[in-house]
């Protein structure tokens, strides 16, 4: 009896010894670094209509709501051959559509989002506004386009905001508002600096990290962002539309989505360790 | 005895069951069909308008303009029979195609020489296929006449440049996933293959038994470039043993050419009998008229009309609507396939026709004297003036 008790322990201490996993031998690893971006990536340009009616160019001055979303990648190595930017090395190109550049991983900080009215699809990013009285305040103010309800009526209320995004998307918190909260961005002086993580990336000694800012066309819309495709639909009464959301192979494909006027890495950090910390600056205009 | 039972149970093990399958050795399960042409509108239509397009398609085409049509320039388009291939092989055919620089088709003020941006590469294997849907939700509640699955075939179509692919022609078919190694020395798997078939979700999509596989590639600025199709065989029918088939390359999208409902009739005739020499086929009978059937959705009506060419195992009560429908006083099959046959007609381009040119629209009866139950020679004369014909649009 003794024995077989022995045998029982010792097959149960052999199974518990083949579950001891090592997860050092995994090769992703999560990978902390800051983005850094210019004080003048954020002073921008937008088209307002005068008192006569005309379009006419209005400057913003340097505000961290006039960012847009900021996509982060690790890559093998970054070149310049095939664009007038600093682009990730691309893989094998078979046509204009397959320009893949195999990122070993990447994030966003910041990202658009929908905020509940339809005029905003595609025109918020996480990470930029603090409240409804935020967004309410930039859009009224700064960018002269109010926000309309679904009666084409101006929303000028923190409380109509909220109530709006409760009923129709059948919230009970602002904390299920990922555009609402602490923003990204910290005023560094001549710079706008943030955390960012890129979760469970493949690391290989010297990758770089690399990203850029879709920054906002003078009508303030984002080339990332798309309103027909993707995105959830709405259906609520009347309220039948595409909510929006981001491109996909945004990461992979970077270089069918750079347009003039975003801000890029002009230099990539390289890794020489998982624990590296990074910082990267969008500091190339493409213009 | 337990030892015994276990050697019993082993040797019923060690059945294949391939003693209830046709035999099939006459067909070859890999096939290298050589080069196609691309075909241009005016050729689809030619095709289209004629009455053999097995023949149309086994013409050569005098690709390098010399006036002299050699035996290695390529065929028009291809049909063909394979067989299945041994347990552990991927049976299925190949051939290549060269991107043009430009097509000529004829224009209302002479030739038209255009650009060639896209390509559609088509195969539809035999026959045709609908859904005898069980689903709970819009279930079709009405007794209906089941697809014949033994004479279906399927086959899943995949194509990119020649410089990709790995296989040996006649030999074994390949594939188009290849490897990249980025600056780092990370191997990244590709799939080169350009051949997207969009379902409603993402990832790979091929369609299912009997219908046509399409896809598009774009060829624009590729001028010269050769590329490989690949026709890999999925399954095989049941009734005889050999996958009968029609491919072919389109010099536009496929959305100029695939209509829908309609896609049966894109390729037709492409169930086919072996006819006298290794190669040479003949279409089965009527399975032209059972696919323009399919395309007009009157499927059912032909089936209890034609029950030869559908399933054999159909419920006693399929075509219950359909006596009820077109003989509803005496409830005889026979007087409903009549009345049927007289009622239904397809369209076909009339002897004036001609590409750009559509002349005069004829009408014919859907329903196939070889198969039909009721005899077509005498069928009672009509009024148009009074009745109106259910008419399904075949013409091209």
């Amino acid at each position: 009896m003794t024995t077989i008790r022995t045998i029982s322990l010792l097959v149960a201490g052999a199974t518990l010894v083949g579950c001891a996993y090592e997860e050092d031998a995994l090769e992703h690893f999560d990978i902390t670094g800051k983005v850094r971006i210019p004080k003048e990536a954020a002073e921008i340009y937008i088209t307002v209509t005068d008192d006569d009616g005309n379009a006419v160019d209005k400057a913003l001055e340097a505000d961290v709501r006039n960012l847009g979303p900021v996509y982060l990648g690790v890559f093998p190595a970054v070149d310049e051959s095939l664009f007038d930017y600093p682009h990730p090395e691309i893989g094998p190109v078979l046509s204009s559509n397959t320009l893949d550049v195999y990122p070993y991983g990447g994030t966003t900080v910041g990202r658009p989002d929908f905020a509940c009215y339809q005029a905003l699809r595609c025109k918020v990013t996480t990470g930029r506004f603090e409240s409804y009285d935020d967004i309410l305040d930039y859009f009224a103010t700064e960018l002269e386009t109010p926000i309309e309800n679904q009666y084409g009526e101006e929303v000028t209320t923190a409380a109509e905001f909220r109530e709006w995004c409760f009923e129709t998307m059948f919230l009970t918190s602002d904390d299920e508002l990922p555009f609402l909260g602490e923003v990204d961005f910290e005023d560094k002086g001549d710079y706008y600096e943030a955390d960012a993580t890129i979760y469970h990336s493949y690391f290989k000694e010297d990758a770089v990290v690399w990203g850029w800012m879709d920054s906002p066309s003078r009508s303030f819309n984002f080339a990332s962002c798309n309103t027909d495709a993707w995105g959830w639909q709405m259906n609520y009464y009347d309220q039948e539309y595409q909510t929006g959301g981001t491109e996909a192979g945004l990461l992979n494909t970077p270089d069918n989505f750079i347009d003039l006027g975003d801000w890029i890495a002009g230099e990539a950090p390289s890794l020489k360790s998982p624990e590296d910390n990074f910082v990267v600056e969008l500091g190339f205009h493409y213009e | 005895m337990a030892l015994a039972l276990m050697g019993l149970a082993t040797a019923g093990c060690d059945r294949k069951g391939t003693d209830l399958l046709p035999d099939n050795s006459g067909f070859a399960p890999v096939v290298t069909i050589g080069e196609l042409a691309v075909l241009t509108p005016q050729d689809y239509w030619e095709y289209r308008n004629s009455s053999d397009p097995q023949a149309w398609c086994n013409e050569r085409v005098d690709i390098d303009g010399d006036g002299v049509v050699a035996d290695d320039e390529p065929l028009r388009c291809y049909y063909g029979q394979l067989g299945m291939p041994e347990p552990g092989v991927v049976g299925g055919s190949s051939y290549t195609f060269a991107v043009p620089f430009t097509q000529t088709i004829d224009g209302d003020d002479g030739p038209e020489t255009y650009e060639v941006e896209d390509v559609c590469i088509l195969v539809d294997p035999e026959t045709v296929f609908w859904n005898h849907s069980m689903a709970e939700l819009d279930r079709e509640s009405k007794p209906i006449y089941p697809d014949f699955h033994d004479d279906d075939g399927d086959i899943d179509l995949f194509a990119g440049m020649s410089s990709y692919y790995t296989g040996s022609p006649g030999v074994e078919l390949g594939d188009f996933r290849g490897f990249y190694t980025d600056s780092l020395g990370r191997t990244i798997e590709i799939e080169y293959g350009e051949c997207e078939q969009r379902g409603l979700n993402f990832g790979e999509h091929h369609a299912g038994r009997g219908a046509l596989e399409y896809c598009d590639i774009d060829v624009e600025g590729r001028g010269g470039v050769q590329f490989t199709v690949v026709l890999e065989t999925f399954s095989v029918p049941l009734n005889d043993g050999a996958l009968s088939y029609g491919t072919m390359v389109f010099g536009g999208r496929c959305s100029d050419l695939v209509p829908t409902p309609g896609e049966e009739l894109v390729i037709p005739k492409e169930s086919m009998d072996p006819e006298g020499q290794p190669g040479s086929f003949t279409a089965r009978a009527c399975t032209n008229n059972l696919e323009i059937a399919l395309a007009g959705g009157m499927e059912q009506e032909f089936c209890c009309a034609h029950p030869g060419l559908c399933s054999p195992r159909a419920p006693e009560d399929s075509c219950e609507t359909f006596i009820e429908t077109y003989d509803p006083i005496t409830s005889s099959i026979d007087a409903a396939s009549t009345e049927f046959c007289r009622q239904t007609k397809y369209t076909l381009n009339g002897p004036d026709a001609s590409f750009g040119n559509r002349g005069d629209v004829d009408t014919a009866t859907l329903c196939c004297a070889d198969e039909s139950v009721v005899p077509l020679d005498n069928l009672p004369a009509h009024d148009p003036e009074l009745e109106t014909y259910n008419v399904i649009t075949a013409h091209h």
